[in-house]
Order: C-alpha cells, then structure tokens, then sequence
C-alpha cells in the first residue's frame, strides 16, 4: 500500500498505470474477448472494402449487406460486454475504492483513476485487436471464399478506411464507458464501498405462484410457436418471443428456487458429502443471480438456434442442390453429331469425365410432366449412387397402372399431397412421392414413372427425347465449357452445367453461413464470458465461507469437488433450458422447410457444449484458485 | 485417567532468520479426558498460536502432536482434514457458522461430509440441539439468531462428531455477559455431562473461572497452573489476584 504522501504526488495516471499492472491477471480474460471482439469487427469490415470482393459484381450486394449486419451485431455485443464487465470490475474493487477514499482522495480523482484503467485497458485491447485482425485478414477471407465456394485469389489487403471505422467506433463506445465508469464512483458512497462485500445475505422468498406460472408461460408461447399457422408467422413469433423471455425470467426467479429449496429440505440428498456446500451456497444466491441465468439462457438460445437456422439453410441448400445438379452438365439431344461435339469440347478443355448418363424420356407438352421407364429410374439411381437408393426401389416395387412421381428439382416444400396424375390423357394413381436427383434442374418438370410396358403404350402418344448428364471432375471450374458449349447447342436442348447453378443463390448462403457461424463463435465467448465474470465475483464472496470449511476439515479434494458441483449447476441450469428452446425454434423451422434438421441440430448443439465446457473448465479452475488461496 | 493429547517440546516461530520471532517455546502439554482447560496469558502471549497448532489449523516448527498416542505431524494433508472433522471441535469468536445454512444444516454439516447415515445425522442433530436448547430454532438461519444462540449452534456442530477434543478460541469474545453466562453453562454442562474435553482460550477471568484447570502462557512458554480445588465463585477470585499479581493490571485484562 502506497503511503498517504506518496498518493498525493503520484499523479492519478500513473496510479492508474500501477494498478492495471498489478491486476494484469483479473484483466486477462476481459482482454482476450475484447481484442477477439476487435479482430473480428475489424475483419467483418474490412470485408466490404477489400477490392477483390468489390470486383466481382453480384457479390457486391451481398458481401455488403451482410457485412453490415455482422458489424453492427459486434458492437450490440461490445456495448454489453463493456457495461457488463465494467459492473463486475467495479464491483471487484469497491473495497481498494474505499480505501482510498479513506485515505483522503476525492472521488473525481478516485473516479478518473479507475476510468481510465478501463479506457487504458480498452484502447490496448484496440490496437493489439487491430494488428492480430489485419494479420489474420487474409485466412478470414480466405476461409470466407473457401465456405462460400468463391473462386478467386485473396491478397494481403490492408484497408485503410475498415482501421478508421474501427477505431472510431471502438473509441466511442470507449469513451461512453470511460464516462460511465467515471460517474459511476463519483455517485458511490464511502459506507457503500467499504461494505460491499460483507452484505448478509438472506434466504430468498419462494413465489411459488410466479414459479408454476413461468411454466404455463412457456408452454404457452411453445404452443404459439408450434402452432404458428393459427396465429400467423409474425404474430406468433412476436408472441414466442416475449412470452420465452418473460418465462425464462421467472423461471429462474421464481421456479429454480422452488427445486433448490426442494433439494435442501431432502436431507437424504443433502446430507451426502459436498452437496451440503454447493446446494446452499447456490441456494443464497438464486436471487443475485437469476438475471444472468435468464439473460445466459436467452443468449444460448438466440446463439443455438441461428446457428442452427443457418446450418441449417446450408444443409437444406446442399442436400437440394444435389437434387437440383446432379450432373456437371445436361442438355436433351439424340443427334449424334451433337453429342461427339460436345464430347470434344469437353475434352479440348482437360475435363476428365467421370460419368456419362444418357436417358429416353417422354414429354407430355400439354401437362408440362416427364414420363421415364421404371427400369431407367433405377439404372439413374445407381450410377448417381443415390443415398438409400435401394430402399426406394423396394418401396416403388412393380408398377402397375400405377406411377411413381419424382418432384419438379427446386420445389422446397410440397403444399399438397396428390392421389392422381394424369399423363397423356390417362389418369394413373400415385403409388409414393419421392424427392431424388433424376435430370436436374436441366430438365425442371416433375417426372412420373412408369412401368417398361406402359411406356411403350405411352410412346405412341408423346414425343420421346434423349436426355446427356455427364459428371466431370471439377464442376467449380465450368465457366468457360458452359460458353462454348452455349454456342453449339441450340436452345432447346436447355443446356444446364453447374456454373448455370452455381451463381447467385449458393454465394449468398456461403457468406450468411460463414458470418452466421462467425458471428456464433462471438456469442458463444460472450456467454462465456458473462457467466465467467458473474461466478468470479461469487468466488470471491464464498472465499470466506471455504476457509470455515477448511477449519471444520474439508479435504481439498472435497473443496474441489462442491466448487465442480456449484460451478456445474451454474453452467448447466441455463445450458438446459437454452437447449430446450431452442430445440422448440428448429422443430418449428424444419416445420416450415419440411425438412429434418436433427443433423444440423445436433451439430450446433455438439459445437456449442464443446466451447462452453471449455469455458467450465477455465471458471473452475480461477474458482478453486481463488476459493484456495489465503492471501 | 485416559491421555488426550500430549506435546513434546513444541515450538514455533515466525519469520526468516535474523528476524525470528519465537511464538512458541518449548511447550509440554498433557490433557486428560474429560478436562476442561483454560489457556490465558496476555497479548502475544502465544495462546491463540498454541490452539491453532494443537488444532491442526497450523504447523510447529518442530516437537510432538500426539493425539491418542498418534503422531499427528505425519499425516498428509487430506488425512489431516479428516482427521480434523472427526476428531477436532471448534468454537470461534466469530462463530463462524455459515450463513446460507439452516441451523438445522449447520449442526449437520461436518456428518454430512463424511456422508454419515441421514437416519443418524438427524438422531444427532435433535439430540444436540435439545441439549443447547435449539429445538425451536432448526429451521432459522444465523442472520436471524442473537449472538449466544450462534455460538450455541457452532458449539452443537463442534460436538456432533463426538471428537475427542472441542477447541474454544475467545468463545464469550463477542457476547454480552449474560449470553456469555449463558454458553459458559453450555460448556460446562457439555464438559460434565458428556464428559467432553475441551480447550479453552480466554483473557477473561470470568470465563477461565469455568474451567477445571488453567495455564497461563507468558512469551511462549507456560509460566504458570492453577487448579480449582473450590467453588467456582472463589476460583474466579484466585484467577483475578494471579492475573493481577502478574503486572498487567485486572483492569485491562477485565
């Protein structure tokens, strides 16, 4: 402790120089996610000025827009981080406030030493922020191009515009918190800075009203969201939305500490070994803490389900896409000529074939529907090596004066199940629907199929064409091969190649997935980060309650052990209800995309446990070690 | 009479050398079950430096621990905090009860540790807390309890374990005299009845008056025994004429 004398002549900034180095360590974590938070504002911007993006064209829009939504959802999450952070730092060091209020400083010179540890600590997280962005600009790009299925070359790229925005915007909010910090103290009283930590605490209330009404609550709004065709979409989830939130908060308010309570009146369960400890510590708190449990359970939630909306999309859009281009290329033609020309192109431009498909198929002009033999199907089916494939030949099994129906490639959702189809004048009934990559989108007309026999009857009647798909080894590269081509095929041969495909719609969900993902990661670590915060401070308080622990005997291994538990259940209250929700917004959305998303579910999930456990991990340990140590 | 606890030699200093300070000097100490003993002496005397290294809180510098004829100074850290909860009572000034537990989970708490039978454990805790008069207050928590009905549930939870010695560090420290009267009685009646030993350090003369035996420690070393051979009333002056005869002054000590 600096002496009276010598505070006086320090100056406030080198005081506060003195304690930043002495608190390096608290700080540690708070400076990793704010140069993480720099890095990656600074590389979501930087995005829309790099020239190689600017250049090519129809990206422009979409690298744009998507830019900006990115960088303003990282400054909504700086602006939380700082405030939330600011409050814990605060709160941390009430106690050095007091002291040197005791020892005769004035508050503003309190007030700006403390400021301006915050603003020293935050314009050192700017410029390391910046430097590690603008290294780590170019892997961001290209993995960005890589996920996008871009294909361009990405250059080191500094831009001068995306640091002044950075810098600007990071200095603002710097300085907002810099001035609320600094009012903060100022309005403190001394009596409040020298007790903060010695408040008793006592025994929460139970509202048990509140406590069962949070539960109809929420299964209400999940009753609005799943029935959201009653409701409307954007009723219902206005509705889901409030509801969720307003549920959340009592649940934790009110209904946890119905189950905590419950738990400690079960001696048998209470009384064995350290459950004593983490149960009533967890007890006591519940109502300092239930905020952060709700506002953790809503950000697992927000964080879960858009990462699986988006990994969704994606997932949508491959397993689509597969049905949309099954093939490198397609065009209808049964002249010979054509097709050895095409051949040659092909080989002129070193594309090694890998599969060349050729199918007869009928074309009945008046109802707009393809008619393949049931015998093609199947040939088609495996040389495309369809995933189930024998499943839906058993499943179609013999045809007879029945058909099959593939779906027109690009349908997303079917509206309405049909009994009936009639081809050529002939009503046939529908033996099975089915989804499956047949022509592509090459040829963008539901298909029937038939038997062999019926498509000899039916020949008479339609016109028969010959349908080319050939696979090449690298559909990415087929710009140049779908020119030349364009030029010798004439134009109802529909000529269809993956670079057709593969512009606009693909690009756009590349770069919302890989934001999406981005922006996932951010608020993985902002969660981290606020429960990492929030169960410091509450070390710190328990850090008396574990040294009579200790005097009465807990074994370290013990002490470990009920600080697992009291940080597990502080981790995994909210984890469980943030899954469950956001369980409940998939299922609604693969409601409406008529697709299966548990893949994609679990994937998000999976990731975000992964991160989250890590984040346990590093809260206990800093726990323990706080909990542990004497001093 | 059955040997507790008995040290060797036991000394502990503080500090680095050429700047030591010797808290303990050569201490030998027999206690006997049943007994209850006061450690007095004036400030820095050594005597809250004595209780928490016969406690097992803290190391000698070197000597003999033997509990039950058992050398505790070998024992590993996790053998010695088990050691400690089962064998070792605690009383504090402070009390140091925890104050997110009922009083009822209080008392539990160092059975629950070493996951006793909850059947047993709630025998134990009705039968303790009958006997410091708790009954009616199980269910309370420490903010909501005087200070002599705290020090009564720290000195329930001392006990539950039936250790083999209960340490009282300042016990009265921070009570009015009546609760201090109050919970000397319980010591008392828990000594007598329950044939607990008990080590107790105090500067109050009132306080030491309760115990069957008293030392006082002066710079490290024991400097003197008194046995009460009367009533407590005339023991109670005895103590205060020797306390005075040393030179501190009755008054300061009072």
């Amino acid at each position: 402790m600096l002496a009276l004398w010598e505070v006086a002549l320090v100056n406030s900034f080198r005081l506060a120089i003195i304690n930043f180095k002495r608190n390096i360590k608290t700080y540690a974590m708070y400076l990793m996610a704010m140069i993480f938070s720099v890095a990656t504002y600074y590389n979501f911007v930087s995005m829309r000025h790099n020239p190689q993006f600017m250049k090519t064209k129809d990206l422009t829009i979409y690298v744009q827009s998507s830019s900006v939504t990115a960088s303003l959802l990282m400054i909504l999450f700086i602006i939380f981080f700082i405030m939330y952070s600011s409050n814990f730092f605060l709160n941390q060091r009430k106690k050095e406030i007091g002291i040197y209020a005791f020892m005769g400083i004035d508050n503003y010179k309190i007030a700006f030493i403390f400021a301006s540890e915050g603003l020293l600590l935050g314009l050192m997280s700017l410029a390391i922020g910046l430097f590690l962005g603008i290294l780590f600009n170019k892997l961001f790009l290209m993995l960005l191009a890589k996920v996008a299925l871009l294909n361009m070359r990405i250059d080191f790229f500094i831009s001068k515009r995306a640091i002044v925005e950075t810098v600007i915007v990071y200095s603002i909010v710097l300085l907002i918190a810099f001035l609320k910090g600094y009012f903060d103290i100022i309005r403190t009283n001394l009596i409040d800075l020298m007790n903060t930590l010695k408040k008793t605490e006592e025994f929460p209330k139970v509202n048990y009203l509140k406590g069962f009404a949070s539960l109809i609550i929420i299964g209400v709004a999940y009753y609005i969201a799943v029935n959201y065709g009653k409701f409307g979409f954007g009723n219902a989830l206005l509705w889901t939305v409030i509801l969720v939130i307003i549920g959340t908060y009592w649940l934790f308010g009110s209904f946890l500490s119905m189950i905590i309570g419950y738990f400690i009146k079960r001696k048998k369960f209470l009384y064995k070994g350290t459950n004593i400890v983490s149960f009533s510590n967890l007890a006591f708190r519940i109502k300092d803490n239930y905020r952060t449990f709700a506002a953790v359970a809503v950000l697992i939630t927000t964080c879960i389900t858009s990462f699986g909306t988006v990994s969704s999309i994606r997932y949508f859009v491959d397993e689509n896409h597969k049905i949309e281009v099954p093939y490198t290329v397609t065009y209808i033609s049964n002249n010979q000529e054509v097709i050895e020309k095409v051949d040659e192109i092909i080989e002129n431009l070193n594309h090694q074939v890998q599969l060349i498909e050729k199918a007869n198929f009928l074309f009945d002009t008046e109802t707009g529907r393809v008619v393949v033999k049931l015998s093609t199907f199947q040939k088609i089916l495996s040389d495309l090596n369809v995933k189930d494939k024998d499943k839906l030949i058993s499943k179609i099994g013999q045809l007879d004066n029945e058909v099959a129906y593939v779906e027109r490639p690009g349908v997303v959702m079917n509206m309405l199940e049909m009994k009936e189809v009639k081809i050529g004048g002939n009503a046939y009934k529908i033996k099975a629907q089915l989804k499956v990559p047949l022509f592509g989108s090459g040829v963008p007309y539901p298909c029937a199929i038939v038997n062999d026999e019926e498509y000899d009857v039916l020949k008479l009647k339609l016109e028969e064409k010959q349908f080319n798909g050939i696979i090449l080894d690298n559909p990415e590269n087929t710009e140049d091969l779908t020119y030349k081509l364009a030029e010798i095929l004439p134009e109802e041969s529909m000529l269809y190649t993956y670079f057709l495909a593969g512009v606009s719609f693909y690009d756009l969900v590349g770069i919302v997935y890989f934001l999406g993902a981005f922006l996932f990661l951010v608020f993985v670590f902002a969660t981290g980060s606020i429960i990492y915060f929030k169960i410091l401070s509450e070390s710190f308080k328990d850090k008396g309650k574990y040294e009579i622990l200790k005097k009465l005997g807990i074994t370290d291994i013990e002490l470990k052990e009920s600080v697992s538990k009291q940080v597990g259940l502080f981790f995994i209250m909210p984890l469980i209800v943030g899954i469950i929700h956001s369980i409940v917004a998939i299922s609604v959305l693969s409601d409406l995309m008529k697709y299966s998303l548990t893949i994609p579910t679990v994937i998000s999930i999976g990731v975000f446990i992964t991160v989250y456990s890590i984040f346990y991990i590093l809260t206990k340990r800093k726990y323990i070690s706080v909990v542990e140590n004497q001093a | 009479m059955e040997l507790v606890l008995e040290t060797r030699k036991l000394v502990k200093e503080y500090g680095s050398r050429g700047m030591v300070f010797t808290a303990l000097d050569g201490i030998d100490l027999k206690v006997y079950k049943g007994e209850f003993l006061g450690i007095m002496g004036p400030s820095g005397a050594g005597k809250t430096t004595l209780l928490n290294v016969l406690s097992t809180i803290d190391k000698p510098t070197s000597g003999d621990i033997l509990y039950e004829g058992k050398n505790i100074l070998n024992m590993k850290n996790k053998e010695l905090s088990i050691f400690r909860r089962n064998n070792i009572g605690f009383l504090f000034q402070d009390f140091n009860l925890l104050d997110n537990m009922s009083v009822e989970d209080n008392i539990a708490l160092p059975l629950a540790l070493s996951k006793v039978n909850v059947k047993e454990i709630k025998e134990k805790v009705s039968k303790f807390s009958e006997f410091f008069g708790l009954k009616n207050h199980l269910k309370k928590y420490p903010y909501q309890l005087s200070g002599g009905q705290k020090q009564r549930v720290a000195a329930a939870r001392a006990i539950i374990t039936s250790p083999s010695i209960v340490f009282a560090d300042e016990p009265t420290g921070s009570l009015d005299s009546k609760s201090s009267q109050e919970l000397l009685q319980c010591l008392l009646r828990m000594n007598e009845e329950l044939n607990t030993t008990i080590i107790m350090v105090t500067h109050d003369p009132f306080a030491a008056s309760y115990c069957k035996r008293i030392l006082y420690l002066k710079d490290g070393k024991i400097h003197a025994r008194l046995d009460k051979d009367s009533t407590r009333k005339e023991f109670f002056k005895r103590i205060i004429d020797f306390v005075g005869s040393m030179g501190g002054g009755v008054s300061e000590l009072l």
